[in-house]
């Protein structure tokens, strides 16, 4: 019971988006998927969503291929930055349409949220601002009877209450209702509470792959006196570094030895998710991923 | 038929009827509501007026458009199936299906106001109205003297015709949207004109007969056939079967790419 994405590989006019990515999505899960602009994030959900075809690899949805498939297309829903609603059509009638073609669609629900995020649902899809258009495609995430949601940048173009609103809605029908929910996102800090697991995706592949306790039990900051964060550290998987007036802080992903012994001037902490995925993902400095 | 094919068929049927009430509502307003509305300001409005305007409105050929622009719309209609989890292979299958059944309505539409109020306001018989017609000129004698018989058949040619210009409009609307902005673009503009020079192409060769005159060019030779051209038979008597299988082979043909390229369609950024 798991969605397969197995060695899927996608370039764009001889470019590279990505190479080799394999993971698994299983259900009733909430997941992260982080990345920096470009680096292939949204082209991973479309093949996932059949919506493009992987120029390698395979997806697969409970060992049930994912391409051109009504079974496993209808059990997977893709919330995603471009418009694939008509212009024209009123928001009343484009429910009506998710109710004929997915099925058992929550219409009550649906018109609660819309009422919640002030959405006239009888306007056309075209005049919608930004932030409105989001709203109705992630209620109609929320509505739809599938398994596997995936919310492509969920909050582009909502304001901070509007945000707020999205995340305790998430979380009330996640609550209600378990299905697995795939964030792909750059607001990292607005989710890490949110997400159980995380793929970060750089240079083409997955370079993390975890549950988020787990992976930040493994991510420090290293702070103190400059010789004595550095010699602390050396030999160990320092993935950024920064420096204010005398004080340095390193950043390191992975087990540090615990045989050292720790300097009274060195202070030891968790990092949080935004400052690894920083520090992971900055092309100034060499990140190093075990 | 799959749950998902029919409720797709069903939407796509119900919302191209309902444009297709929205061009007829149009043709009316344009051609026949807005002459006779300038007639009475003119003050040349007559009881025939309206219902001179009324009675050729050319609704089988505004059909003919409507479906061949309808079925080219591939790849605006393939964002909103595959937003909604629904595959290419079932997308096809329900379009092809509506296009069946749109061009049957069109063509029964069409065939009862040209034999129901064309007909009519221009005092032909039945039989008069199909020999004037470019089907019954040819064909409209084939099933002998029977003329609702011949109806028949002309309703069946037509319904074939529309199909296959459908298929023809999601074969080229597929094909289009598989290319980028700018290569569409060029296409659009280039093809009209290399066809336009490949037509006067064909009509010079025809035309520069190195055959005696009571000899037919092969160009000829093949029309007659594709029509089914019978010297021993009057106008009206032709065969149609050698049109409708060429049709139907065109059909298939014209399915045949209109599913390659259905199958290839992606969503675009």
């Amino acid at each position: 019971m798991s969605i397969q994405v197995k060695a899927v590989s996608q370039a764009f006019h001889h470019q590279t988006i990505l190479d080799n990515v394999s993971l698994t999505i299983e259900p009733e899960k909430i997941y992260g998927l982080l990345g920096r602009n470009g680096a292939g994030k949204s082209t991973l959900l479309n093949i996932i969503s059949n919506r493009i075809f992987a120029d390698h690899g395979t997806v697969t949805l409970d060992e049930q291929s994912m391409r051109d498939n009504d079974q496993t297309l209808g059990r997977i829903y893709l919330m995603s930055e471009v418009n694939l609603y008509p212009d024209r059509t009123k928001l009343n009638k484009l429910l009506d349409t998710t109710t004929q073609l997915y099925g058992d669609f929550d219409r009550p629900y649906a018109e609660r949220l819309a009422k919640e995020f002030g959405l006239d649902l009888n306007a056309r899809f075209g005049k919608l601002s930004t932030g409105y258009r989001t709203i109705f495609k992630l209620i109609v995430a929320f509505c739809v009877p599938a398994d596997y949601i995936f919310l492509d940048e969920p909050v582009l173009g909502l304001d901070a209450n509007h945000r707020e609103l999205f995340y305790n809605e998430l979380i009330e029908t996640y609550s209600e209702k378990p299905r697995t929910f795939v964030i792909s996102t750059h607001l990292i800090e607005e989710i890490a509470n949110l997400i159980e697991h995380v793929f970060v995706l750089d240079h083409h592949q997955i370079t993390v792959n975890g549950s988020v306790p787990d992976i930040l039990e493994r991510a420090y900051t290293i702070s103190g006196s400059d010789h004595d964060v550095t010699t602390y550290t050396q030999g160990l998987n320092v993935i950024g570094a920064d420096h204010l007036g005398g004080i340095t802080a390193h950043y390191v992903y992975g087990p540090l030895q615990d045989d050292r012994p720790i300097p009274d001037t060195v202070k030891i902490e968790h990092l949080d998710l935004q400052k690894l995925f920083i520090n992971l993902t900055n092309t100034k400095e060499e990140a190093h991923v075990n | 038929m799959s749950t998902k094919v029919r409720a797709l068929t069903r939407y796509y049927l119900l919302d191209q009827l309902k444009y297709l009430g929205w061009v007829y509502a149009l043709l009316i307003a344009t051609f026949a509501l807005l002459p006779a509305l300038f007639a009475l300001i003119s003050g040349s409005f007559t009881a025939a007026t309206l219902p001179n305007n009324l009675s050729d409105l050319g609704v089988g050929v505004i059909f003919w458009f409507f479906i061949f622009i309808t079925m080219s719309l591939t790849y605006e209609n393939f964002k909103l199936c595959i937003q909604n989890g629904i595959s290419r292979r079932t997308y096809f299958k329900a379009r092809v299906i509506t296009l069946l059944l749109l061009s049957l309505i069109g063509v029964l539409i069409a065939t009862i106001y040209y034999f129901g109020v064309t007909a009519n306001f221009q005092h032909h018989s039945a039989l008069k109205a199909l020999l004037v017609q470019p089907y019954g000129g040819l064909y409209g004698r084939f099933f002998g003297s029977n003329v609702f018989i011949n109806i028949v058949g002309y309703v069946v040619f037509t319904w074939i015709f529309m199909v296959g210009t459908g298929l023809t409009g999601m074969a080229i609307g597929g094909a289009l949207s598989l290319l980028t902005t700018g290569i569409r673009r060029l296409v659009i503009v280039v093809v009209p004109i290399l066809g336009f020079f490949a037509l006067i192409l064909i009509a010079n060769i025809s035309s520069s007969r190195t055959y005696p005159n009571d000899v037919d060019t092969p160009i000829e030779k093949l029309f007659k056939f594709l029509i089914g051209y019978n010297a021993d038979g009057a106008a009206g008597s032709f065969n149609p079967t050698v049109p409708v299988i060429t049709m139907i082979i065109g059909c298939l043909v014209m399915g045949a790419i209109a599913y390659y390229v259905n199958q290839k369609l992606k969503v675009k950024n």
